[in-house]
């Protein structure tokens, strides 16, 4: 369990550090406050960004590790409601590996950018998710507080489920429809609580 | 408490949830919708200029550009906006431009001292004592800043500092 969570926090470093540095964020970055901010702001803003950058790395694993504890305990009460006994410290490996799906989403981002649309924006960054439908529809025609949910809605998502529920069900030793039914119960209604929560307080803030 | 007890409490405290949300979502996106529309062209306002006069829609410039800026003298991002906007006085000479707050008037006089800008022609600054920029405008956090043409026609809605240049750039893409 921890040799799983330690390299997938480590991967998802390196894959963040090699988005960054390929697509030249700092430089998109730069050029997306010229329009705001003064030079001098600028110039403050980098070398503060500089300075912490280190500390957002140390964050991924902090958060990953927030994230999978979370779905865990929510794929638990699903599997209580469905009378299935199985310990915590399975359903977190479960949820660790199923994790590592996600890593294909920085690196199909960073391909599409570097191969295919190589003149990009802050924003482009920003809010492409690919594979979803927001790439679909793409975020300049919709309202913000759509932008989110139309991410959430992508192939790497459903296919989140879909290993989350393999996995569950070669550990219940019980069929795919009842582990997918035990995901898509819990977690499924977890993920909409969280959507709904967001674009709340996009709209709140916003 | 059985099992099945516990999974009913559970499901009506999930749909109660949200039902709440997704009421206070609707309604969010409802009032946004209709402020986004309102503010289409300047809306109906009154405030109150630094020597206590009344500002309302028909006190504006009906020849020029109008440029609305909310801010607030303790808000560091307001403040660089007013210095930018201090610097580059001469490229804003066609343009109104309209600081309003809620603060007093003393720190909105202050503010306009500091900055240089309380003896400029087109720079007005507006004191709301009745706090109507918040529901009025969809103000929701500092600087905000709101581009109109001559014809009062919205072009740009902006939250967060937006330097002169960018301001004059929306101004002659629009003209």
């Amino acid at each position: 369990m921890k040799l799983n969570f330690t390299l997938l926090g480590l991967l998802l470093i390196c894959v963040n550090i090699a988005f960054t540095n390929i697509l030249n964020l700092n430089e998109v970055f730069y050029n997306s406050l010229i329009n705001t901010l003064s030079s001098e702001q600028i110039e403050g803003v980098l070398t503060f960004q500089k300075k912490w950058q280190w500390l957002s790395y140390v964050f991924i694993p902090v958060l990953l590790l927030l994230k999978v504890a979370v779905i865990a305990v929510v794929i638990d009460l699903g599997c209580f409601f469905f009378n299935k006994d199985i310990k915590y410290k399975k359903l977190f490996n479960i949820v660790v590996k199923a994790e590592f799906v996600f890593l294909l989403v920085i690196v199909f981002k960073t391909i599409w950018f570097y191969f295919f649309k190589t003149d990009y924006t802050f924003e482009d960054l920003q809010y492409f998710y690919p594979l979803s439908a927001l790439s679909i529809v793409g975020y300049e025609g919709i309202k913000p507080w759509l932008i989110y949910p139309f991410q959430v809605l992508n192939l790497f998502e459903f296919a989140y489920w879909f290993i989350l529920a393999y996995l569950l069900g070669k550990e219940l030793g019980d069929d795919k429809d009842k582990s997918l039914s035990i995901v898509l119960s819990s977690y499924g209604t977890g993920l909409l609580i969280w959507v709904v929560g967001v674009v709340f307080l996009t709209l709140y803030m916003g | 408490m059985s099992r099945k007890s516990i999974l009913f409490i559970v499901i009506g405290a999930v749909l109660t949830l949200l039902g709440f949300m997704g009421y206070k979502v609707i309604r969010l996106a409802q009032q946004k919708q209709a402020v986004e529309q309102a503010l289409q062209e300047v809306p109906n306002f009154e405030f109150v200029t630094t020597k206590r006069e009344v500002f309302n829609q028909a006190s504006i410039d009906p020849n020029t550009p109008t440029l609305f800026v909310f801010y607030n003298s303790e808000c560091d991002y307001c403040r660089h906006e007013a210095l930018d906007i201090s610097e580059n006085i001469e490229e804003l000479q066609d343009i109104e431009v309209l600081f309003i707050s809620t603060e007093p008037k003393a720190e909105i006089i202050d503010f306009s001292e500091e900055f240089n800008l309380n003896q400029q022609q087109n720079i007005h600054f507006l004191h709301d004592s009745t706090s109507s920029v918040y529901s009025l405008f969809d103000l929701t956090s500092y600087p905000y800043l709101l581009i109109y043409d001559k014809n009062k026609r919205l072009l740009k809605r902006h939250k967060g500092q937006l330097n002169v240049q960018a301001i004059l750039r929306v101004l002659k893409e629009n003209e």
